[in-house]
Order: C-alpha cells, then structure tokens, then sequence
C-alpha cells in the first residue's frame, strides 16, 4: 500500500514537472507575450512597494517595526503572492471556465488526482520576475538584523505555512464558481484583502490583526517570517501557523469533494 | 494491482462492459424568478426528480465496435458518464473491467481512454508532443515503449511532420487526429467517443473512420462510440445500442436494425417519357417524390416484386435503383414510432 | 440569474473599497505612532473614505475592449452604424457608474459604522459642489485618455500589456494609492503638474478644500490636460482610422 502511494507521489511530481517544461517551452515561443508578463509582475510589485517606502519615510518606527523591516515584511508578502500568480493563479482564474463548459470531465478522467490537477496544471514561468523582486526586497529590508539559524529556519516554515494558507483561501474562493453561476469577481475580492499583508499584523486594529491571521491569513506569510527573522523563534507562532495549515488543507479537500459531487449530478 | 489481466467479477464472465438495472436519477431545483423567490428558495426548494436512465441492461464484449444511438436527452451520454466514472449511478451496478468506474482508481482510469469529440485535450499553444510528454508522465509510461507508440500511431494517423508544430497551427482534421494519438498512448482496453467526427471534412473523415477500424482490429481495443453522424456507425460498429427514454431500445446489427424497424425498400424507377403512374398504387406501396421522368417509391418488402412487375407498364424504363433506408431515416421511424 | 449576477458585482466594489480602508488603517496607525504629516487624520479619513468612488466614477476601462475590438476586425462593423463608434462605449460606461455607484455608497456607510473611530469628513458644501464639477471633467479627461491609449492598437499589434502597467502607473500618479500630498515635499511639487492627479487627487483635494496651489489654479491646470489629452486622443483616433481604413482591415 505504502509503496503503491509512493508511486503515485512520484508520478504526480513528474507530471508537474512534464507541465513545468511545457510551460516553459511555451513562453520560450511567445517571447514578447513572456517579457510582458514579466515586466507586468515587476511593475505590480515596484507599485506595491511605494505606498510602504511613503510610509517608511514619513515614520522613522511604527508599532514596533523600523521602516526598513516595514520592506521586508512587504517583500515576504510580494515574495508569496508572486508564486501564487506563477504556480496557482493561472489555475484558478481558469476554474469557472472548466466548471462552465464541462471541461472538469476532461479532467476527471484522467489518473490523477483531480483537485491536484485543477490546482496546478498550469505555471507562469514568466511571472518569477515577481518572486526575485520579493527576494530582493526581503533582502534589503534585513540588511542590517543578525537572524538566528532558529530563527531562519522558523521564518522558512513561515513563508510555507504562509503560501499554503493563502493558496487554500484563494481555492475555497474560485470553488464557488461550482455553487454560483458566476462569481469572477471573487478573485478581485481575495487579492485585494490579500494586500494587506503589505503591512504587519501590529498596525491594523485587533479585530482586522485576527482576521489577518485566522480569516485571511497573510499574516501568517509576512509578518510572521520578519518577526522570527528579527526577534527569534516563537514556539506559539509554529503551533499556530501549523495548526491553520492542517486545518486548511482539510477543509480544501473537503469543499473540493462536496463541489464535485455537485458538479456531477448538475451535468447531465 | 496488476494493470495486465482483466479482473473477472463472478457473473460477469470477461465483459468489457457489464451495466446492471442500471439507473441514473437527476435532481434539478427549480428557483423561482425574482429576489424574494431566490429568498424563499434558500427556506424550501422545489426539488424536481428526473430519471435519466431507467433500468438499463448493457454488456459489451472484449474487441467489439459498439455504436450508441439515440436522441439528445435520450441518456447516452449520461450511459458514457457512468461508463468512465463521471457520474455515480442512483441505483444498480455498472463494472468497466471489472472496475466500478465511479471510484476512478488508478488502475481503472489507466485502461481507459475517453475523446469528448469537441473539447480539445491538447494545448493550443504548444506541439502535440509537448503535451504527449505531459501524458507521459500521467500515465507512467515507459519512455521506450513511449517513443515507439507514439511513431506508429503517427504513421498510421498521417501526422507525422505535424508533432511538433504548435496546436493552434493545425488543420482541424490534424487536430482532431492528434487528440486521437494522444487518447491511445498509453494502450486503453476501452476507447469512448464522443462524436469523433464532428465538423471534419470528407477526406479527415475517412480517415479518422479508418484508424479507429484499425486501432479494434489490430489491438483488439473495445470501442463505444456516440455519433450523429450516421454514415460513423453503419461504416464502423459490429454492434449498435439504441437508447430510448432511459432504456436499451435495441441492441443488434445494423442490418437487423435496418431489417427490422423498416421493412421498406426505396425504389428509384426512371422512365424515358414522363410516366403514365396509375391512380391507385399497389398495396403497400406509396410515392415519396417525383422528378421529370423519374419516380420514387416506398414499398414494403413483399410488395417489391409485384410493384416491379406493374412498373412496367407505366412506361419505358430506363434506370432502377433498389435499396435499403439509410440509418438516418431508419432512426427517424424507430424514434417518431414511439 | 440576475440575483447572482448583482452578487457579483457587490464583491468587485466590495474589492475596490478594501485598499483604501487598508491604507486608512494603516495612515492612522502613523499618526498614533506620532509621524510628521502635513495633513491631520481626518483629512486621510475623509481622502481615503471619498479615493474607492472618485475612481470608480472618473475610470474608464474602455481601453482593452477598444484595443480589442480594434485588432479583431470587430470595429468595422460599429464604423458602419451611422453614430459614433464610442457611444456604446460612453452609454456603457455612465450605466455601469450609476449601478456601481448604488452599491458602493451604501459599503462605504457601513465602513464609516464599523471602523474604531467615527471618522469625522472635512469640507462644506460649496466644496463639494465643486468636487462634482471636478470629477465630472476628470473623467472625460479620462474617458479621452483611454481612447487615446486604445488608439496605439491601430499600429502596435499587442498592446494589453501595456494597458495593464499603464494601469498599475496610474494607481500611483493619480494618487488613489497613496495621497500625493504624503509624497516627499519635492516629488509632491512634481507630481503635482502631471496629468493623473486630475483623475482622482484633485477632485478629493477640491472636496476637502485643501488644493496644493489653490483651486482656481487646480481647475485652470485640469482645464490645460483636458485640452492636451481631448485634442491628443482625437489626433491618434483620427490618424489611425484613416491607417486601419488604407489597410483594409
């Protein structure tokens, strides 16, 4: 049985990979239409920036935090939001139209997982740009902390944790394409309360701090990996980041198979 | 599990295809128009029971060419759906190789292939081969072996220089042949088809007709095929299944199909002058249509000789056609007879 | 259908009121943290309250369909009906203002209910008369704008991409993303003469009576882009047409 399911990981891996380099051979043919993408990933997360460097300049330290880690958590979130516009945006964007046309079928006869699938069928290779430029930011943000390896290592958990949270929330989202018979907006919605992660938690008010973390949790993906790059590790974060995790997971897999269900019996 | 043997279920005695009383219910929930009727509706629902398929018996054999029939609505495509795992049957039992489909388990998906005739399984923006590889990779395939079956289908289809030219280049027959290549790399035992050959031209016609001829005689791959395109199933299927209102309506031959649901001929009779065609027509015979010289008739079987014999006298004749009604009409009898 | 439809919609302006509720959380945590601002808290409460309508009622979003529209072959058959190809785009545009408009007022409502503190809104009356008129010219402003950039389609073949940065550029000049009166003092004297902060800055600043160089000059400075960037996109428009017509597309 182990060994069976071990397969089946192996073979879900090297399919993604097998549409990794699809994807790739295919922006190498739309060489233009690649460079766009990437411009266009940069130019959002240059634009992203300002309203953070504005603040920065304007407050020398605000809830805590100077205005240089204030960069640093706006690069943690434009480093986790730019692999969900590589790796599962272009997926989810696609989900309505899938449940619209019936395409789902094409989907559900094949021998892997569905909801594996429809999640991550399609990269944007191009949109990496995106990702460098959060590095970039992170990087110069911290330029002047000493982290400890713990705290490396906690705010790497963080990122994870972050981008897992924030995939499953934007998921459960565009699930609803299957429940209404349209609902595109939904994406403009989750990506805007997802800016908030722009800022950390400590300076929004306690109410909008715990939506922050247990609603919509881009705390969890910014704030949390600056805290634990700059003030150490923190046993509690770990049980709570992993904790929604899990729960998130579930709860994904859960609305996938309820949506299915419905999706069949809707068809004809 | 063994991807190799076929699993024998104890009365299924090696069917591809065993369906049992098979029966498929829908519900639909009517809303009503308006704001407050979608308010109301959140309360109670008006739940409308609509049973799509009604004790259905099916079975089909290893290596057969099986063509399913009937009209939209009838519950052919819902009969596919619960082939291939798509949908869960309300009640009885249907075993694709020994499968239960709806549990969709690797070993079952792998033996099958499904072509959905108007939705594209290849990617536009990139070479058939491009995506081939991504099937590759989904279905385990041996890279060697791979590499082999890929050339000789592509030999066998007449797409060997387009493997790797982008989709979106193609002709449609192209396209619709390398969907095909792509549905039989990894060796299904059981091919369904959804009208495979909608919207192609003559010559892409003929051929996609061909290789799948070829593909059930040479691997011995059962094919189930849904067509509106009648020419499809009187050129390709052993076998056809008529689906009516949720049930089996026959299941048979074409020709028998033919046979029995029509006994008529359709006579084509050319005269060199305009006929004399007599006030009464012979007993079970009656005109379908008149053209300058010539006439053309429907008889029942037994009244064909007599009619001939009469013919003679309305005219001189130059030309005789005799034949059976196509399967078009012959659909259109069976379907308009209920 | 139509219920759904509506819930749809309610969830984009839901999105568009959310940024600028997030930077007005974000502003007032700066003034509590003692920041040097060259406006008080109810200035950004009042900017940031008014930032989700003034963009919506001064945008455009004609660009893309008329870029399209011009690349698919698809204008040649509104240039045969006898009005003007953009008046679909003008009738489109002001219905979906009053539809949106109905439903944001009542989000912003209940925002000003649900935040910590009551935001108290700055400016009288006569302000606000003048707020109108300001966005009124702003979006013809920008109306012409986007015909203008629409226009760049007769002789470029993919010009979304653009559109889409161009977009992200505006956020930042027009100062719907942060207030331009924020910016350091030497960038806020220089944004101040560009054409996008008559998008949205302006007509907010008219409204709270606070307008960098004086109202009188701000609307004399608005008047100038709408001359420049009106007469730009007729010229563009005009040369272009005449380029698709030679082409026969």
């Amino acid at each position: 049985m182990s060994a069976t399911r071990r397969g089946t990981l192996a073979r879900h891996l090297r399919t993604w990979r097998a549409v990794l380099v699809q994807a790739v051979r295919r922006d190498a043919q739309f060489r233009a239409q690649a460079w766009t993408t990437g411009l266009v990933a940069l130019a959002r997360i240059v634009v992203g920036v300002i309203p953070v460097l504005v603040l920065g300049a304007r407050t020398p330290e605000i809830g805590g935090w100077t205005a240089r880690q204030l960069i640093a958590v706006a690069g943690c979130y434009q480093l986790v939001q730019s692999l969900l516009e590589v790796f599962v945006a272009p997926n989810l964007l696609r989900l309505s139209g899938y449940v619209r046309t019936g395409e789902l079928d094409g989907v559900l006869i094949r021998p892997v997982d569905p909801q594996w699938f429809c999640t991550f069928r399609w990269v944007q290779p191009a949109a990496l740009t995106g990702t460098l430029a959060g590095v970039a930011l992170v990087v110069v943000g911290l330029g002047d902390s000493h982290p400890t390896p713990g705290g490396v290592a906690q705010a790497v958990l963080a990122l994870l944790c972050g981008t897992v949270l924030l995939a499953a929330v934007w998921t459960n989202a565009a699930y609803l394409a299957f429940w209404f018979s349209s609902a595109d907006f939904v994406h403009d919605l989750v990506l805007e309360a997802f800016t908030a992660g722009r800022y950390p938690v400590s300076l929004f008010p306690t109410a909008v701090r715990t939506l922050m973390i247990f609603v919509v949790p881009v705390g969890v993906a910014s704030t949390y990996p600056v805290q634990a790059l700059t003030r150490g590790p923190s046993a509690g974060q770990v049980v709570i980041m992993v904790g929604l995790g899990v729960v998130a997971v579930l709860v994904t897999r859960l609305h996938w198979r309820l949506a299915v269900r419905r999706y069949a019996s809707a068809s004809s | 599990m063994s991807t190799k043997g076929v699993p024998t279920g104890g009365s299924d005695g090696g069917g591809v295809i065993v369906a049992q009383q098979l029966i498929k219910d829908y519900r639909r929930s009517r809303q009503r128009p308006g704001l407050l009727g979608a308010l109301r509706g959140l309360v109670s629902r008006d739940v409308e029971e609509h049973r799509a398929l009604d004790r259905l018996d099916l079975r089909v054999e290893p290596g057969e060419f099986v063509g399913l029939l009937g009209r939209n609505g009838a519950g052919k495509t819902t009969t596919i759906k619960l082939c291939c795992g798509l949908l869960r049957p309300s009640a009885g039992e249907v075993r694709v190789l020994g499968h239960q489909p709806w549990r969709r388990e690797f070993a079952f998906l792998r033996r099958i292939a499904v072509v959905l005739g108007n939705k594209a399984m290849l990617w536009w923006d990139v070479s058939p081969m491009d995506s081939y590889l991504v099937h590759r990779a989904m279905y385990d395939l041996d890279h060697d072996d791979f590499a082999r079956r890929v050339a000789g289908l592509a030999e066998l289809l007449d797409v060997t220089t387009v493997l790797d030219v982008p989709v979106r280049q193609l002709s449609l027959g192209q396209r619709m042949k390398c969907e095909l290549l792509a549905a039989l790399l990894h060796r299904p035992e059981v091919l369904f088809l959804d009208e495979p050959t909608i919207g192609l031209d003559v010559v892409s016609t003929a051929a996609v007709r061909e290789f799948l001829a070829e593909v059930n005689r040479r691997d011995r791959t059962t094919i189930v095929l849904t067509s509106h395109d009648m020419d499809d199933v009187e050129q390709l299927c052993d076998r056809v299944l008529l689906v009516d209102d949720g049930r089996l309506g026959y299941d048979g031959t074409v020709a028998d199909l033919v046979a029995r649901t029509s006994p008529d001929k359709e006579l084509r009779l050319t005269f060199r002058h305009p006929p004399q065609l007599p006030a009464v027509w012979p007993r079970g015979t009656r005109m379908v249509g008149r053209e300058g010289t010539s006439v053309e008739l429907r008889a029942e079987r037994d009244a064909v000789p007599a009619l001939l014999g009469a013919a003679a006298g309305w005219g001189e004749l130059v030309d005789l056609d005799v034949g059976d009604a196509d399967l078009d009409q012959v659909m259109r009898d069976v379907l308009a007879g209920r | 259908m139509t219920f759904v439809y509506r819930g749809d919609f309610l969830m984009l302006q839901l999105a568009t009121v959310l940024v600028p509720v997030i930077s007005l959380l974000v502003w007032r945590a700066a003034v509590a943290a003692g920041a040097d601002l060259p406006v008080d808290q109810s200035y950004l409460d009042s900017y940031f309250l008014a930032v989700s309508v003034v963009s919506m009622a001064t945008a455009s979003w004609t660009a893309p369909f008329l870029s399209t529209s011009i690349r698919n072959g698809e204008l040649s058959r509104s240039l045969l009906r006898p009005a003007s190809p953009h008046l679909d785009g003008y009738a489109n545009n002001l219905g979906e203002k009053v539809v949106k408009l109905a439903l944001l007022v009542p989000i912003i409502v209940v925002v000003v209910l649900v935040l910590p503190e009551t935001p108290r809104v700055v400016g009288d009356p006569r302000h606000w008369a003048l707020a109108v008129v300001a966005v009124v010219v702003a979006a013809v402003i920008a109306h012409c704008f986007e015909i203008a950039c629409a226009s760049l389609a007769f002789w470029f073949s993919d010009v979304n991409g653009f559109l889409v940065a161009l977009e992200l550029i505006k956020g930042v000049l027009s100062g719907a993303v942060v207030p331009l009166v924020l910016m350091p003092p030497a960038l806020a004297t220089a944004l101040s003469w560009q054409p996008f902060r008559f998008f949205v800055s302006f007509p907010i600043e008219v409204a709270t009576g606070q307008v960098a160089g004086g109202v009188a000059f701000g609307f004399a400075q608005q008047l100038g882009w709408l001359l420049v960037v009106g007469g730009l996109s007729v010229l563009l428009w005009r040369t272009g047409l005449r380029r698709y017509a030679a082409s026969g597309a």
